[in-house]
C-alpha cells in the first residue's frame, strides 16, 4: 500500500511541475493569458456589504466597461466574490483566482485581516492589490508592497483630520471608546497622538468588545468624564449602534461633540438625518460635490438605488487608473504596471491631481464634512456640508514618518 | 465623587440600570427559548432570526403602510408568531421523536435562509427606527441620565415575563401543556387537542421573540444580523436558569444583564465573555442550572443511526486505497488549493465525528482546538522558526493538552449539557485569542512560513505541499478508522448506546470518553496546525464558534457516525464556500436550505443515506424497516 501511495506521489509531483513551468512560459508575454481580470474580494454580505460590497463590484465593472471593455486588444474581466469575513476562505479565494483564474489585480478587500494576507500574497505572486476598504496604515507601512496601493483613506487621515479641525475650535479634551481589536487599537494610537501634538488632551479611553450589541454602557462614563469631545474609535454596526445610543441618553444634547473617524454615507443612511445630524468626520469623496461627482453618482444609483460611498468610487477610481496604467505600460506585469501607476497622477472624478506615493499611499484631498440637519437636505441623499478640503499632504501620513521600507531616506 | 473598589459610584449604578434593561430583553428572548423547549423539546435555533423579523416588521409597518409602534407592538409578533405556527405545522412537527440536534440544525437553517433574504432586500446596515414621540426624553436620576424608553422597555419585559409565567405555572391551559409535554397521549385521551396546543405554543414563543425585536427597534439599528449574535448569548441564559424551567430564565436574563453591567464597570472587555464563564461555573457545580429540576429531560432521545451491517476489513481497506488514489490524483483536474482546504476541513471533521459519532457527545466547542493549535504552530513557525513538523507538533500538542483539561470537565455532562460546557471553554479562549498579544487580534498572525520540511523539502513548492497535506490526511484518517474497528473504538460505542451497561460491564466510562475526546482534540488540532501552514494565516475566524457550528454541519450533512460522511460533507461544504463566493448574500440562503432539506429528506447525511440505500436494494439484508426502529443499531464502519 505504501508502494502504491509514493508512485502516486512522484506522478502528482511531476504533473504539477509541468503545470507550474507551463505558467511560467506564458508570463513573458505581453498580456498575460490574454485576459485583464481584476477580482473584486469584498463583504457580499456581512455587516459591511453596504458600504462597499455589491456596490463595490458594480463600480469595478463600471470602470472596465468606460475604459472601453479592453485594454492593449485584450478583453477586461471582472469577477467578484464574497470573503464573508473569514480570513481563510478569503486567502483561499484570491489564491485560487491568481494560481487558477488568471486574475492579474485583486480590488477592495474589506476587513484587514485578509488585506494583509492579500498584501503579502500579491507580493510573493506578483500581483496588483488595488485596497479600497481597509483602513489599517500596516498597508503602506511596516507591510507596504511595491505592487500594493491603498486608494482612499486610512486610519490615519480620518483619525487625524477632525482631532486638528476640533482643538482649532477649542473642543481640547476628548474621551475615546474604543473598539477592542487591533483596527480600534491603532485608531486609538493615532488618535491619541494627533490630541497630544495639538495640545489636547485625553481625559479617558474605555474599550468595548467587537459585536457588542448595547453600548449606552460604553458611553455612560464617556458621557460622566464631562470632555468636550467623545470619539468613537470604531466601526459598521457597532458605531451606527453607538450613535443611535448617544442621542437616545441625551449625549449630544448635553452639549459633547461626537467624532467617528471611520464613518461613511451608507453610515449616515442607516442612522437618518435626525440621529447622526451634527456629527463631522473626514470622508474620502462624497458624491454630491460637482457635476462630475453627481454624474458619476447618478449613473451609479441608477443600477444600485444607493448612492456610491467613498469606498465604491475607490474602486472605480483605483480600478481605472490600474488599467490606464497597463495601457501607458504596454504591459500586464505587475511590478511594471505599478510603477507606472506611482508616475501617472490621478485626475479623475474621484481626485484631483492625486498622487501615488512610493509605500503605495495614494495621496489625494480629503473633506471635512458635517451631517446636515433634516431641515437643510433638499433632495434623498443630500447629507453632508463639506466644511473643508484637508489637502493630500496633511491629510496622510507624511513620507518621512513612514514605517515602509520601500521609501527611501 | 464616591468610589467603590476604584470605580466612580455613579458610573457602577449607571452600569447596573444598563446591565437590568439588557436583561429585561435576555429575559424575554430567553422566556420564549424556555417556553419552546420546555413544551417542545426543541431548541430553536432561529429565535434570534425571529426576534430580528419582529424589528423589521415594524420597521415595514411603518414605511410602507404608515403603522407606528404601538400597532406594531401588536401587530409585528402576531405576524412574526403566524410565520412560527407555519413552520411548525410543515417542517418541526416531522422532528418531536428525534435527537435535539435535528430540531438545532433545522431552525439554524431556517435562521440563515430568513438572515439572507433579507439583508439581500434591505441591505446590510440596517435601518432607522425612530422612539415613539409619547418616550421620548428622559429623566435624571442624579447618577445617570434615564431615557424614558428604557424604562418602559423594563416595564414591558416584565410584565410580559411574568404573565407568562402565570399562565403556564397557574392557569388551565398552563396545566394542560404541561401535561401535554409530560404525556402527550394521555392528555390527547382526556380530548384535548395536544398537536394544536403545541403548534400554538411555538407561535407563541416565536412572538414573544418579535416582540423583544420591536421593543429592540429603537434603541438598536433594525438590522437582518441584530439576532445573530445575540442568539448564543440568550442560549447560554437558558442553559444557566435551567432549560425548560420558564422562571428561571427570566430570572437568570435579568441576574446576567446584571453580571455583565459589573462587568462593564470593572472589566469591559471580558464583557461579552463573562456569561460563558458563569455558564461553565454554574453547569459544573448544578448540572440542572440554576433552577431546573431534572439534567435527563435535555438529554438526547435517538439519532437516526444505520441499520447496516459493518463491511468487512477487507473492503475497508479497499475503499481507503480508492479514496488515497482519488485524493492523490485529484489535483490533476481540480485546483490543489481546493483540494487541501478540503482536506483539512475533512480531517477536522472526521476528529469532530470521533467523540460525536461514535462517542455520541456532540461538542459546540471545537473551534477552540483548530484555533488555539493554529496559532500556537503559526507562533512557533514565525517566530521561534521551528521547522513545519516542529511546529505542527507544537499546535497538536497544545490542543490535546486543552482537550484534556476542557474534557476533563466537560465529560462529567451529556448531551445539551455537554455541549454547552464545550461551547463556553471555546468561548474562553476565543476571548483569550482576541486580548493575546501574539494572535494579533483581528489582523491575525499573519505571514506563516511554510518552511522546509524536516530541514529537507521544500514546502513552498505546491506538490511538496501537496503531497504534504494528503500525507496528513490519510493518516489521521487511517488512525481514525483504525481506532474506530479497535477494542477501544467498540467500546466507545457501547458507553454511547447504554452507558450503565457498559460500566456494569466493568469498563471505566468516564476514562475511555475522556481519551477518545483529548484524541478527538489532538487531531483537530492536527488539522488546525496543518491549516496555518497551508493558509499561512492563523486568524480568529477559526476560534470563532460558528467555526465549531460549520464543522457540527459538514458532519451531520456527511454523514454522522459513518467513516466517510464528514469526509464528503467538508468537501460539500467548502466547495460551496469557495464556487459559490461570486453569489453573495444567496451564498447564506442556500447554505441554510441544504440544512433544510438535510434534516428533512438525508437524516443520516449523504453516505449514511447512500449506505443504507445500498443495503436494501440487497436482497439477502435483514429487513432494514426494522432495523430501522430500534435505536442505534450498529453503525457502519
Amino acid at each position: 500500500m505504501q508502494l502504491t501511495a509514493f508512485n502516486l506521489m512522484r506522478g502528482l509531483a511531476a504533473a504539477l511541475c509541468l503545470g507550474s513551468l507551463g505558467m511560467a512560459g506564458q508570463a513573458s508575454a505581453q498580456i498575460s493569458d490574454d485576459v485583464v481580470k481584476i477580482g473584486v474580494l469584498t463583504d457580499m454580505s456581512g455587516q459591511w456589504s453596504d458600504m462597499n460590497g455589491p456596490g463595490s463590484l458594480l463600480a469595478a465593472q463600471m470602470a472596465a466597461a468606460d475604459f472601453g471593455g479592453t485594454v492593449l486588444g485584450k478583453p477586461i474581466e471582472i469577477i467578484g466574490a464574497d470573503h464573508l469575513h473569514k480570513a481563510d476562505v478569503g486567502v483561499g479565494i484570491a489564491r485560487r483566482w491568481i494560481e487558477n483564474e488568471k486574475v492579474d489585480a485583486i480590488s477592495d478587500v474589506t476587513n484587514s485581516a485578509i488585506a494583509l494576507a492579500v498584501q503579502q500574497l500579491t507580493r510573493e505572486t506578483n500581483r496588483v492589490a488595488l485596497f479600497s476598504s481597509p483602513g489599517t496604515t500596516d498597508l503602506t507601512g511596516k507591510q507596504c508592497s511595491p505592487t500594493g496601493v491603498q486608494w482612499v483613506y486610512d486610519n490615519y487621515s480620518n483619525a487625524v483630520g477632525p482631532v486638528k479641525a476640533l482643538i482649532d475650535k477649542g473642543n481640547d479634551t476628548f474621551f475615546i471608546i474604543t473598539a477592542d481589536f487591533a483596527f480600534g487599537h491603532s485608531l486609538e494610537k493615532i488618535a491619541t497622538e494627533a490630541i497630544k501634538a495639538n495640545g489636547g488632551k485625553v481625559v479617558g479611553t474605555i474599550r468595548h468588545p467587537f459585536g457588542a450589541t448595547d453600548l449606552s454602557a460604553f458611553l455612560l462614563p464617556a458621557q460622566a468624564s464631562k470632555a468636550k469631545v467623545i470619539m468613537l474609535a470604531t466601526a459598521g454596526k457597532d458605531m451606527t449602534t453607538a450613535i443611535k445610543q448617544a442621542n437616545e441618553f441625551g449625549v449630544t444634547a448635553g452639549g459633547q461633540i461626537l467624532t467617528a473617524p471611520v464613518m461613511f454615507i451608507s453610515d449616515v443612511h442607516a442612522l437618518g438625518l435626525p440621529t447622526a445630524q451634527g456629527i463631522s468626520f473626514i470622508e474620502g469623496f462624497y458624491w454630491n460635490q460637482n457635476d462630475e461627482t453627481r454624474a458619476f453618482a447618478k449613473r451609479f444609483f441608477e443600477a444600485r438605488k444607493a448612492m456610491p460611498t467613498a469606498l465604491q468610487a475607490g474602486v472605480y477610481s483605483s480600478v481605472m487608473h490600474y488599467l490606464k496604467a497597463i495601457q501607458a505600460a504596454g504591459t500586464d506585469e505587475a511590478k511594471a504596471v505599478s510603477a507606472k501607476m506611482r508616475e501617472l497622477p490621478v485626475n479623475d472624478f474621484f481626485a484631483k491631481n492625486g498622487k501615488l506615493r512610493e509605500d503605495g499611499r495614494m495621496v489625494h484631498d480629503m473633506l471635512l464634512v458635517q451631517v446636515k440637519k433634516p431641515s437643510e437636505s433638499k433632495a434623498p441623499w443630500d447629507y453632508y456640508d463639506v466644511l473643508a478640503t484637508v489637502p493630500g499632504e496633511q491629510a496622510f501620513l507624511p513620507l518621512a514618518q513612514s514605517e515602509c521600507a520601500l521609501v527611501k531616506k | 465623587m464616591t468610589t467603590i473598589f476604584g470605580i466612580p459610584s455613579a458610573v457602577l449604578y449607571g452600569q447596573l440600570l444598563l446591565g437590568l434593561i439588557n436583561g429585561a430583553f435576555y429575559a424575554m428572548l430567553s422566556l420564549g427559548l424556555a417556553v419552546i423547549f420546555g413544551m417542545m423539546n426543541i431548541v430553536n435555533f432561529a429565535h434570534g432570526a425571529q426576534y430580528m423579523m419582529g424589528a423589521l416588521v415594524a420597521w415595514l409597518l411603518l414605511n410602507f403602510l404608515g403603522i407606528g409602534y404601538w400597532w406594531a407592538l401588536l401587530l409585528a409578533p402576531l405576524a412574526v408568531g403566524l410565520t412560527g405556527v407555519v413552520i411548525e405545522r410543515l417542517l418541526l412537527r416531522r422532528l418531536y421523536k428525534l435527537d435535539h440536534l435535528y430540531g438545532m440544525l433545522l431552525t439554524f437553517g431556517l435562521a440563515l435562509m430568513v438572515q439572507g433574504a433579507f439583508s439581500n432586500w434591505f441591505g446590510s446596515s440596517g435601518q432607522p427606527y425612530a422612539i415613539p414621540a409619547e418616550l421620548t426624553g428622559g429623566r435624571n436620576l442624579g447618577f445617570m441620565f434615564l431615557p424614558n424608553y428604557r424604562a418602559w422597555v423594563i416595564l414591558v419585559s416584565l410584565v410580559v415575563c411574568l404573565s407568562t409565567w402565570y399562565v403556564i405555572e397557574r392557569t388551565k391551559l398552563g396545566a394542560y401543556l404541561r401535561a401535554a409535554t409530560e404525556n402527550p397521549m394521555l392528555v390527547q385521551a382526556f380530548g384535548i387537542r395536544v398537536p394544536r396546543m403545541i403548534m400554538l405554543t411555538y407561535g407563541a414563543g416565536v412572538a414573544l421573540a418579535a416582540l423583544a425585536g420591536v421593543l429592540a427597534a429603537p434603541i438598536y439599528q433594525v438590522s437582518p444580523t441584530m439576532g445573530a449574535d445575540l442568539l448564543i448569548v440568550v442560549f447560554a441564559v437558558v442553559v444557566i436558569g435551567g432549560m425548560g424551567s420558564i422562571m428561571g430564565s427570566i430570572v437568570t436574563g435579568f441576574l446576567v444583564g446584571l453580571i455583565e453591567g459589573l462587568t462593564k464597570a470593572f472589566y469591559p472587555e471580558l464583557s461579552s465573555t463573562v456569561v460563558f464563564v458563569v455558564m461553565a461555573v454554574v453547569l459544573l457545580i448544578r448540572p440542572a442550572g440554576l433552577f431546573g429540576s431534572k439534567p435527563e429531560a435535555a438529554a438526547g432521545h435517538q439519532q437516526a443511526s444505520l441499520s447496516a451491517p459493518a463491511p468487512s476489513a477487507r473492503t475497508q481497506t479497499l475503499v481507503f486505497l480508492t479514496v488515497a488514489a482519488c485524493l492523490a490524483a485529484a489535483p490533476l483536474v481540480i485546483y490543489p488549493g481546493f483540494m487541501m482546504k478540503a482536506m483539512i476541513f475533512a480531517l477536522f471533521a472526521c476528529a469532530f465525528n470521533l467523540i460525536a459519532g461514535y462517542g455520541k457527545l456532540v461538542s459546540f466547542g471545537h473551534a477552540m482546538f483548530l484555533g488555539s493549535a493554529g496559532y500556537v504552530c503559526g507562533h512557533a513557525a514565525k517566530i521561534w522558526g521551528l521547522t513545519p513538523e516542529l511546529a505542527i507538533l507544537a499546535g497538536t500538542t497544545t490542543a490535546a493538552l486543552l482537550g484534556l483539561a476542557s474534557g476533563w470537565l466537560a465529560i462529567r455532562r451529556s448531551g445539551i449539557y455537554f455541549a454547552m460546557v464545550t461551547l463556553a471553554f471555546a468561548q474562553m479562549i476565543y476571548f483569550v485569542a482576541l486580548q493575546a498579544p501574539f494572535t494579533g487580534g483581528e489582523d491575525g498572525l499573519q505571514g506563516v512560513p511554510r518552511g522546509l520540511l524536516f530541514g529537507l523539502v521544500d514546502l513552498s513548492r505546491p506538490a511538496n505541499l501537496y503531497a504534504f497535506v494528503l500525507a496528513i490526511f490519510l493518516g489521521g484518517f487511517f488512525l481514525i478508522m483504525r481506532l474506530v474497528g479497535s477494542p477501544f473504538g467498540r467500546v466507545l460505542k457501547a458507553i454511547s448506546d447504554h452507558e450503565p451497561r457498559a460500566q456494569s460491564l466493568g469498563f471505566e466510562t468516564s476514562r475511555y470518553k475522556l481519551v477518545a475526546f483529548t484524541l478527538s482534540a489532538a487531531l483537530s488540532g492536527l488539522a488546525g496546525s496543518t491549516k496555518a501552514i497551508v493558509s499561512q494565516i492563523a486568524s480568529l475566524t477559526d476560534a470563532h464558534w460558528s467555526m465549531s457550528g460549520e464543522i457540527l454541519l459538514m458532519t451531520f450533512l456527511g454523514g454522522v457516525g459513518t467513516l466517510y460522511g464528514p469526509v464528503v460533507g467538508a468537501f460539500i461544504v467548502v466547495a460551496m464556500q469557495n464556487y459559490l463566493a461570486a453569489l453573495g448574500q444567496w451564498v447564506t440562503v442556500i447554505h441554510g436550505l441544504i440544512f433544510v432539506l438535510c434534516v428533512l429528506a438525508f437524516r443520516r447525511g449523504v453516505v449514511g443515506e447512500l449506505i443504507e440505500f445500498w443495503h436494501r436494494r440487497r436482497p439477502a439484508s435483514p429487513p432494514a424497516d426494522t432495523a430501522r426502529q430500534t435505536p442505534a443499531a450498529a453503525p457502519a464502519e
